[in-house]
């Protein structure tokens, strides 16, 4: 549990970094995203989900801070593990001695986990402000995107606050890992009531602050730095979109969106 | 004197790549108190989550009472070490203020009867027995910092770990807690406070050790730590009230007796001045 709040942590926590992923424009980045994410549900080819987990691989290390994003997936690929347990428990019922069932459960977490990997990659990468921005500019009202930007935004805080919990009430004796399933759920509320009152009471003072700042006093807003285009966003999004087409045309023999049209 | 925790070449860094503590090497002595004094950041609750196993060693090693801390369980150790978190909020759970109490005893196992005696006994050491059926939640924060103190309690440790337990209170409130550790030693418990509050630990402890960007920068009594202003600032700490009017005196028998407590300024004054014979 440690792990994953960790993981969680690392994933959506600020830090600016000076790697060309985290300076390239979010929209542009969010459009990107979309442009992987299409063909991995057009296809259960696992060939194509090598080719793309080798391009994100490729991103990763040369485009970003490949240390932080692999922290962040390591706890993941744990949760990742169970699931997988659980569909092929599912898929293989009654026969629990089935290849095709372990096949198939691979494909489904292979592409899970490259959604997942996407996902990182994104919010590893991007500065919450700068999302805020991207999705006033694309005349999401502030007020709106603020609050998903918000939601985004604590997903640390509550990890670190889960992380603080658990360490407390295991000092106190609290053992997950021993009892039975329902034994262990139940195990699960001295974590879980804390975390929801902080969250709970979180939100007031969020709610103060951002009152007594005058937050939505007027519906226009400006920022301190402006998103701009510029020329890497565009050629990073083509050479994605380029890199997606070869890759799907060459395994799948037919051209992706065109086809899907 | 007898070693109850022995950290060695302790070095730890987070997922992020934070080193936070960097070849730590500490010794810690049956029934004394205790001060591990740093700013923010220094690395001080990195290293007590390694007293009870929560932190396990990248390098080096931490033994309590003799056990490595990587080959016991959080649980086992936490019978020997009980932490005393710094936000109350990030362990109460009950419904009831004696749940709360009665939590740690029941994870260990214990008998219905000695929870019941126990609960009891240290509800009514840290004046919350009235207020046993109440949630948690309704407590003042003073009070929440004494149950939260009293939780541990309940189940004897031998060491008392209190992560920061000065950050909000006011200085009655100070004083009391003050008086509860003073109690704590009386009944041989090695206490270790963890803290950054300077003014707190001028009276009542034996040995204070500082820490600075994960590393121990000084160590002992605390008539030579809060006297030694280049050690202090460069762990990120001012003097505390004091030494420094004592140090502003420039009289030399400052540095003879280097008093820490108002009594102990006052009388220096009154001998500078002659005016006792």
């Amino acid at each position: 549990m440690r792990g994953i709040m960790e993981s969680l942590y690392e994933m959506f926590i600020f830090r600016r970094e000076n790697k060309f992923l985290n300076n390239v424009d979010p929209r542009m980045k969010f459009l990107t995203l979309i442009i992987l994410m299409t063909p991995i549900f057009l296809t259960m080819n696992p060939l194509f989900y090598m080719a793309m987990f080798l391009f994100l691989l490729f991103q990763t290390f040369t485009l970003a801070n490949s240390r932080r994003i692999f922290f962040s997936l390591k706890g993941i690929v744990k949760l990742l593990i169970m699931f997988y347990i659980v569909i092929y428990i599912f898929n293989a019922y009654p026969n629990f001695l089935n290849l095709e069932a372990a096949y198939f459960s691979f494909i489904s977490i292979f592409r899970f986990f490259l959604l997942v990997y996407m996902f990182t990659l994104f919010f590893t990468t991007t500065y919450i402000d700068d999302l805020a921005q991207a999705l006033y500019k694309l005349k999401v009202p502030y007020h709106v995107a603020y609050a998903l930007v918000l939601s985004v935004r604590f997903v640390p805080t509550v990890a670190r606050d889960i992380i603080q919990i658990y360490d407390a009430q295991r000092s106190r004796g609290l053992e997950l890992d021993k009892g039975g399933f329902f034994e262990r759920l139940r195990k699960m509320l001295p974590i879980l009531i804390p975390a929801f009152i902080i969250s709970i009471l979180r939100v007031d003072f969020v709610a103060e602050a951002l009152e007594s700042r005058a937050f939505g006093s007027s519906p226009k807003r400006t920022f301190m730095t402006e998103l701009k285009l510029r020329k890497h966003d565009i050629v990073y999004i083509l050479l994605s979109f380029a890199y997606v087409l070869t890759t799907y045309t060459l395994i799948e023999g037919e051209v992706p969106f065109l086809t899907w049209m | 004197m007898e070693t109850v925790i022995e950290v060695r070449n302790l070095s730890y860094m987070y997922p992020g790549g934070i080193v936070a503590l960097k070849n730590v090497s500490l010794d810690v002595y049956l029934g004394e108190k205790l001060v591990i004094l740093g700013s923010n950041g220094a690395g001080k609750s990195t290293l007590i989550k390694h007293f009870n196993g929560l932190l396990k060693p990248q390098r080096g090693y931490v033994k309590v009472f003799g056990v490595d801390t990587r080959k016991a369980s959080v649980a086992e150790l936490s019978r020997k070490v009980g932490i005393v978190f710094q936000n109350p909020y990030h362990q109460f759970f009950s419904e009831k203020v004696w749940d709360e109490v009665a939590f740690a005893l029941k994870n260990f196992g214990y008998s219905e009867e000695t929870i019941k005696y126990r609960v009891t006994k240290v509800l009514r050491l840290f004046d919350l027995y009235d207020y046993a059926d109440k949630p948690p939640f309704e407590l003042s924060s003073g009070e929440m910092r004494r149950l939260a103190i009293a939780s541990i309690l309940a189940y004897d440790p031998d060491i008392i770990v209190l992560d920061e337990p000065t950050v909000g209170q006011d200085r009655i409130q100070k004083e009391k807690l003050k008086e509860y550790i003073r109690l704590l030693s009386l009944q041989n418990k090695t206490i270790i406070l963890v803290t950054h509050d300077i003014e707190f630990v001028t009276e009542g402890f034996d040995r204070i050790v500082v820490m600075s960007n994960g590393m121990i920068v000084g160590e002992g009594s605390p008539r030579e730590i809060l006297y030694d202003e280049e050690l202090l600032r460069k762990a990120n700490l001012i003097l505390p009230q004091i030494p420094e009017i004592a140090l502003k005196m420039g009289d030399s028998a400052v540095f003879k007796k280097k008093p820490l407590t108002e009594d102990e300024l006052l009388s220096l004054i009154v001998d500078i001045l002659g005016v006792r014979k």
